[in-house]
Parts: structure tokens; C-alpha cells; sequence
């Protein structure tokens, strides 16, 4: 092993060498944790604390920085992206997508290293992830059910109370919801629906709150001015005032990017019993800046204009019809929420419906979170769950598993259910050996053959880990038929959907690809080329 | 869409129809001078106070009157329940600030789930799980306040199935009423009745009448629609139910405001009635008494306050 503050360049047979070494290695960390009897990965601690024990593949990944070999680093860190990304987008299948990587990159080797063109490979490797993905979509059923939504969650989280009450949620929800989590105050769980449309939106001054008994306000026939305007001169908020008054509404809320400590006594010396004016800050504000789509929802939702600073808007031009209005509206150290919007419905429609065809042709992730966090705001598709546990890292710990099973219900929602257990991969088996059978290039065959082995692995991993024998269950899985598989926590094999044991589609489907295209790739590195580390400051 | 109750401060808003268990049965009417009652299909009516200062401006009768006598009737923040068929009444408040409710309907597995959902102008739709005593906004995915009719699958205990109409369009929940899903349709104004088919979970069909641009149906459970009765393409709908035929298929019937009728059974051709109504006479509202049999008796209000008995072939 060269030293590191040294620069070398491998090149073959050392580099595919040293990159199956590294990935191996990531793969081995992972591949106990497949399945419902998953075994923990210890992480040590640096400060002297206990280890970490952990057995979800996501936070394991996260947690590996560098091996000590440098090839080896390469090939464990170009798996670490494949799977990180698999858990962002995702939530889940980081230890499914890693096995399937590795037979598929096992293969590819042992194929090249027989005379095989890497290249060729990799081309017919994407054929036969294509006939994969439309068998695995044959198999996707969409789940319609508060029922299956529960049992698709206990597969992803284990904890049934957690799972009743997250199937519960994203059945009322739907598609698009979104969870608030909060630390609950016993060991228990809770959950209930949070009304109306809200935004990440601080009051301007929280001396406002502090007078309130409870620990936010509440408005009614709100009178609503967006804008992203700066208002520093009281006096700018008297044509706002004037027409709430004119309007005989009981408050108003001015929602402004900076409101001067002077500009918000001002609305608090004309507030009383009968009116209420607060001021809120704009929400969407950066970084990243969003303030123009919290705008464009805001006009849809309470049917007032927003006041852009960049179009050169000006409160004194302000005019009754500018103005939102809501029916209630309340205020929080942190939101600004309002219920019984006042916009027109038919152009609120709309602009949902526009949000949902944009949601469904966006390929980014996080553009597709983001819409979708949109329309669960305006469809007031939001619930807040509040979280016990016997200690603090317990609760986080419960709470981002809670994280990881919403958005996995999301997905389940929005892309369907597949056989659980491998089962859904195991069939897919099928179509490739016919292929198989009419393939006449011989990387073309490699790759068929590559695959059809490949897609095994998942289902090798879950009955090896609950302890059975893989060769004896795989055959008996293979003479009960397509729709068979292993029940781990009671060892029989039965009908896997009919017994509850489902995957979520988007996450099957996102394991595969990830796994084809990662493995395909890296059968196509042919050097490595290592930069000299630095040499570190002792007072940087 | 102006609410009827500015229109005609003594109108007929809505009515029910409670059975007894002696086969005869109880009609209510809920009107802006309050809640009437009537023991002889409409023939003559007597006040029933509730307690209410204002209009009452729905009712709604439990499917097992006959034996809970429970109704409930909708007012300006309030929902009033009675368990006694109407002798005395409940009032429930609705927060603040006070909706008014523009429609009321019961599930038909009320006696097990004590589902009622109450339809308002402002604020959307209200949601009880407990018989009527207490009361939540249930508004998941509704982006239209003002509802102005509601139907509950015949087999809601099963489906879970309700529609909603509204003034930008229609709604329909698949989550017993906790949460709705937009329609996409036609929906070029109000939609103010609305029915499920008995048969729902075999035909799919749901129909909804509207406000100006006549009558809609779906034979997939919601997914498309189209227009029906292309004779009725502008008028006004008041209502429309759909019953169990004889011949097992569903029965079909509008009734629009200037006092055509329109029937049919399965997707055979509509048969066409008309109500002989004195020029000016609008209908605001109606109900069918008696679904059963060929004759079916109508309950009908008129824009001029008055209540007409018709039948209905």
C-alpha cells in the first residue's frame, strides 16, 4: 500500500482489484441488515462514549468516512454515493441496492477478466435492467387501503405502533402529505391532523406573543398584505390600516421582510379587543430564496396580490381588493397558518392541479419534495406526530425512523407496491432467461447471466439472516410458484402479498437502477489515479 | 351563487324523511321561518321550535328513525340534533367565526359508526364521529369552501364513499369523509345535487346536477364524466336520487327547477315528466317520499314558499 502524501496512477488488473476489495467491503457492512431480523453494525465513538449500534443502511453509509487503502477507498466511496443517493431519494433500500451492486460488479469482473468487452457489457447490462424495470412494474399494484398502507409500513419500520399511526395519517393524507415530528412527553406515540395552510413565517416581534395567554395568536376575518417590502416608516402602514378599518374586519396581518421595531408598535398601538393587526415575516425567504412560490400559493389561496420589492411595489398604492383574506388565521413564535382562505376556488384548483402535473414531470428529488410539500400546504394535507421514548436518543432515533416510513408511505402512494421478500426480483428472473435463450453475443449472454444470479441476492440475504438455509428454501420457494417467498418471522413459505409482506415500488425500482447503472459503470474504470494528500497545518 | 335564505326569507331549504315503524312516516322541512313537521305526506305542516333564532337551512334524518328518532338540523353556527324525533332539540356550536350550514347527511351505518357530515357555506365541511355531539372540520384536500350538496354511499360501511358538491366543483372521499380528492370534470358551474348508486361498488355510478348546466354522470366510480339528459343541458338540477329497481338496476331521478322530471333505469332512454307548474313557479327544493314502486310521491318547495305533493311516473 503506497503512502498517501505519495501520487500514483493503477492502472489494471490492480485497479479492478482494489475497487472490488473496497466495495466488498461496504457491501459486507450491509448485508446483514436486510430483512426483518436485521443485525446491528457498532460504530465506535472518538470521545470515549459508547459505540453507536446501528441497522439501518443508510446511517451506516453515512457514517463511513475512508479505508485505509487508498484502491480500496476509491471502490467504497464510489458505493458510499450510489447508496447515499438511494437514501435521499428514497428513504430506503440502501442494503438491497448494495448486494445487488455487488453481484451485478462480481459478475462484470469475472466476465471481463474471461475476454469480455467492458463496454458491450455495460450496453447489454442497461437491456436487461430494462426488461427488469417492466416486470417489475407488471407486479405493482396501488394500495388502497388505510390497511396496507399499516402493513407497508411495519415493513419499513418494524414498529407497529409507529406503523399504525403513520398508515393511519397517509391514509387521510395522501400522496402528497407531510408530517410535523415533535419529541412527545411519554414513552407513547400521538398524532393528529393540523388544519388549514401554514408557513415557516416568525412574527416580526414577539413581544405579541408574550401578551397572549396561549402560545400563539389567534384571527378572525384576517385581512392579509404579502409583500417582501422593507417597511421602516410607520406612517407606510397607515393606507393598510385605513382600509382594514374601512373593511370592518377584525384583523390584519402584514406579512413584509423586515418591519421596523417602530412600524410594529405602530400596528400594536392600533390593535384593542375589537382589531388585531400583527406583523409576520415573509415566508420562503433564502437560502435557497422561495418566497416567489410561498407568493404565488399565498395569492391562490386568500386571493390578495403580493407586493414584489423587485417590481417596485408600493404599500401607499395598496388597494382593498390587494388584500387576502381568511377566515381565521393564527400566528407562532415560528408559523403563520390561516384556515377558511378567502380566495377564489376555482383558480385555487387550478393551481394545485398545475403543482401536481409539475410534481409528476419533475425527475429532481428534491424539486419533487418540494412541490410536493406545496400541495400538501394548500390541500391542508399536514399532521403533526409527536414521538415518545424512554430516552432523548431514543426518540430521535424513533423520529427519524418516523421520517424515513413517511416518505416511504409517500412513495407507496404515489408509485404502488410490489411483492416483498425478493419476490418481486426473483420473478423477474423469467423474462431474462428468455432473452437468455435467443442471445447470441456472448457479453450479451454475460450479461443476461449476470443479472438473472444478481437478482437472487436479496432474497439470499433475507433467508440467510433469519437463519434458514438458502439453497433448501430457494428451491422451495422456486416449486410453490411466482408469488412465493419466505416468511422470515415464521419460517414458512407462503403467498408473500397475501400475507402482508409488500415493497414499496419506487424503492425496488430505485435499487435496481441504481445497482445496473453503478455496477455497469464501475466495470468501465480502468484507472485509478490518486492525488497526494496534502500535508496537514498544525496551527491552520 | 346567492344563498337561497337572502332570495326568499321563507322558502323551503332542504327536506327529510323519517320512517316510522308502523310503516307510515314523518316529513321535515327546514325553512327560513324555522323547522316544520308534517304526519300526512305534506298535506298540511305544523311548526316544530328548536330553539334556533335563525333560518334552519338543512335537515337531516337518521336511516334508523324509526327507532333512534334522531334528526338533526342545520343553522347559522350550530347543528341542532333531537333524539326524540324533533320534540326537543341540542344545540351544537361550530366555533367561530359561525358558519352556516347549507346541507346535512347521515351515514347509513350511522347506528355503528355515528357518522354525520354537515356541509357549509364559509368553512367547508364538518365532520361528526360521535351521533352529533361534537363536531371537526374535516377539509383535507377540499379547496372549496362553500358545499352545497352532499351524497353517502349506500354501502359506506364498506366503500367509505362520499361526494361532495361545491361551487367550483365536485368532491369525492374515499376515507369515510376524513379526507376528499378533487373530480376532474366538466364542472362549468355550481354543483347542487349529488347521488350514489345503491349499486356503487358494481357500476360505479355517481351523479351530479348542477346549477345552470344540467346533469353529469360517471360510470367509473368518479373517473370520467359526461353530460346526461342532453334535453336538460342548461337547467337548473334541485335534485337527484337514485334507487334500487326492480329489475336490479339503478333508478335514476331529476328534478330540476322548472319543474321537468327525469327518470331512467340502467342506461335505457329517459323517460320525461313534467310537474304542471303556474308561470313563475320555480323549484327550490324536493325529495322523494317513496322509492319503491312505480308511482313515486315528491315532496316539492317552491320559490314562492309553498309545498306541492306530486307524483312522479
Amino acid at each position: 500500500m503506497t503512502s498517501r502524501r505519495t501520487a500514483a496512477v493503477v492502472f489494471q488488473p490492480d485497479t479492478g482489484a482494489g475497487l472490488q476489495r473496497g466495495t466488498r467491503a461496504v457491501t459486507a457492512l450491509l448485508r446483514p441488515t436486510i430483512g426483518p431480523h436485521p443485525r446491528a453494525v457498532a460504530i465506535s465513538s472518538t470521545s470515549g462514549r459508547a459505540p453507536e449500534l446501528l441497522d439501518d443502511g443508510g446511517l451506516i453509509v453515512r457514517r463511513l468516512i475512508q479505508l485505509a487503502d487508498r484502491d480500496e477507498d476509491v471502490g467504497a466511496m464510489f458505493l458510499r454515493g450510489l447508496l447515499w443517493r438511494v437514501y435521499q431519494q428514497a428513504g430506503d433500500g440502501v442494503a438491497t441496492t448494495s448486494v445487488l451492486f455487488q453481484a451485478i460488479y462480481d459478475g462484470g469482473l469475472h466476465a471481463v477478466a474471461a475476454g469480455g468487452n467492458a463496454m458491450r457489457l455495460r450496453h447489454f447490462l442497461h437491456a436487461g435492467e430494462c426488461v427488469i424495470r417492466e416486470e417489475l412494474m407488471e407486479q405493482t399494484v396501488a394500495v388502497d387501503s388505510e390497511a396496507r398502507l399499516i402493513q407497508v409500513a411495519r415493513t419499513v419500520c418494524a414498529d407497529p405502533a409507529l406503523a399504525q399511526h403513520l398508515g393511519q395519517i397517509f391514509a387521510v393524507l395522501g400522496e402528497h402529505g407531510q408530517i410535523e415530528l415533535r419529541n412527545g412527553q411519554s414513552r407513547g406515540l400521538t398524532s393528529d391532523l393540523i388544519e388549514g395552510s401554514y408557513w415557516d413565517a416568525p412574527l416580526h416581534a414577539t413581544t405579541a406573543l408574550a401578551a397572549a395567554e396561549a402560545r400563539r395568536i389567534e384571527l378572525e376575518h384576517a385581512l392579509i398584505f404579502i409583500s417582501d417590502l422593507e417597511l421602516d416608516d410607520p406612517h407606510e402602514l397607515v393606507p393598510l390600516l385605513t382600509l382594514a378599518r374601512q373593511a370592518g374586519v377584525g384583523s390584519l396581518v402584514v406579512m413584509a421582510r423586515k418591519l421596523a421595531g417602530s412600524a410594529n408598535a405602530f400596528l400594536n398601538a392600533n390593535s384593542g379587543p375589537a382589531f388585531r393587526a400583527i406583523g409576520v415575516r415573509t415566508p420562503g425567504l433564502g437560502p435557497p430564496d422561495r418566497h416567489a412560490d410561498s407568493f404565488h400559493d399565498l395569492e391562490a389561496l386568500t386571493g390578495g396580490r403580493a407586493f414584489r420589492s423587485q417590481a417596485g411595489d408600493s404599500v401607499a398604492r395598496v388597494e382593498l381588493a390587494d388584500l387576502g383574506r381568511a377566515r381565521r388565521a393564527w400566528v407562532d413564535r415560528q408559523h403563520f397558518g390561516v384556515s377558511g382562505p378567502g380566495g377564489d376556488a376555482h383558480r385555487l384548483r387550478t393551481h394545485v392541479r398545475q403543482l401536481r402535473r409539475g410534481h409528476r414531470d419533475e425527475d429532481d428529488p428534491a424539486a419533487r419534495a418540494e412541490l410536493s410539500q406545496r400541495i400538501a400546504r394548500l390541500s391542508g394535507a399536514t399532521a403533526m406526530l409527536w414521538v415518545g421514548g424512554a430516552t432523548t436518543p431514543a426518540i430521535d432515533q424513533r423520529k427519524d425512523l418516523a421520517r424515513r416510513t413517511a416518505a416511504a408511505l409517500r412513495g407507496t402512494l404515489q408509485g404502488g407496491v410490489q411483492p416483498g421478500a425478493g419476490v418481486a426480483l426473483l420473478a423477474c428472473r423469467a423474462p431474462l432467461t428468455a432473452r437468455l435463450a435467443l442471445a447470441v453475443e456472448p457479453e450479451e449472454r454475460a450479461a443476461y447471466r449476470i443479472l438473472i444470479r444478481a437478482l437472487e441476492e436479496p432474497a439470499r440475504a433475507i433467508i440467510t439472516n433469519s437463519g434458514h438455509d438458502c439453497g433448501r428454501i430457494l428451491a422451495a420457494i422456486d416449486r410453490a410458484g411466482a408469488a412465493y417467498g419466505l416468511n422470515a418471522e415464521t419460517g414458512a413459505i407462503v403467498d408473500v402479498a397475501a400475507a402482508g409482506l409488500l415493497d414499496v415500488a419506487a424503492v425496488v425500482q430505485m435499487a435496481v437502477r441504481t445497482a445496473v447503472e453503478g455496477a455497469a459503470q464501475a466495470l468501465t474504470i480502468d484507472t485509478l489515479v490518486h492525488a497526494r494528500q496534502p500535508r496537514e497545518a498544525i496551527n491552520p | 351563487m346567492s344563498s337561497p335564505v337572502t332570495a326568499n326569507p321563507d322558502i323551503t331549504l332542504a327536506f327529510a324523511v323519517a320512517p316510522l315503524a308502523d310503516g307510515e312516516r314523518i316529513c321535515f322541512a327546514a325553512r327560513g321561518s324555522g323547522l316544520y313537521r308534517s304526519d300526512d305526506d305534506g298535506a298540511s305542516w305544523t311548526a316544530t321550535p328548536t330553539g334556533a333564532a335563525g333560518d334552519i337551512t338543512a335537515v337531516a334524518v337518521s336511516p334508523a328513525g324509526a327507532v333512534d328518532q334522531t334528526l338533526f338540523a342545520g343553522t347559522t353556527g350550530a347543528v341542532l340534533w333531537s333524539t326524540d324525533l324533533g320534540q326537543t332539540w341540542q344545540p351544537v356550536l361550530l366555533g367561530s367565526p359561525p358558519p352556516l350550514v347549507s346541507v346535512l347527511a347521515v351515514s347509513p351505518a350511522f347506528h355503528d359508526d355515528g357518522i354525520v357530515l354537515a356541509g357549509t357555506f364559509e368553512d367547508g365541511l364538518y365532520r361528526s364521529t360521535d351521533r352529533g355531539a361534537t363536531w371537526r372540520r374535516a377539509n383535507v384536500g377540499l379547496l372549496d369552501p362553500s358545499v352545497l350538496a352532499i351524497a353517502i354511499s349506500p354501502e359506506f360501511a364498506a366503500d367509505q364513499t362520499a361526494l361532495i358538491g361545491t361551487a367550483s366543483g365536485l368532491y369525492q372521499s374515499a376515507t369515510g369523509g376524513r379526507s376528499w380528492r378533487d373530480l376532474d370534470g366538466p364542472w362549468a358551474a355550481p354543483v347542487v345535487a349529488v347521488a350514489i348508486s345503491p349499486y356503487f361498488a358494481d357500476d360505479g355510478l355517481l351523479v351530479a346536477g348542477t346549477e345552470g348546466a344540467g346533469l353529469f354522470e360517471s360510470r367509473d366510480g368518479g373517473g370520467h364524466w359526461r353530460q346526461v339528459a342532453e334535453d336538460l343541458a342548461e337547467a337548473d338540477i334541485v335534485r337527484t336520487e337514485i334507487a334500487r329497481g326492480s329489475d336490479g338496476r339503478a333508478e335514476v331521478l331529476v328534478v330540476t327547477a322548472d319543474g321537468a322530471i327525469r327518470s331512467r333505469s340502467g342506461e335505457a332512454a329517459w323517460i320525461a315528466d313534467e310537474i304542471n307548474l303556474v308561470p313563475d313557479e320555480v323549484i327550490v327544493s324536493a325529495i322523494v317520499l317513496d322509492q319503491a314502486g312505480q308511482d313515486r310521491p315528491l315532496l316539492i318547495g317552491l320559490a314562492s314558499g309553498a309545498i306541492r305533493r306530486v307524483v312522479a311516473h
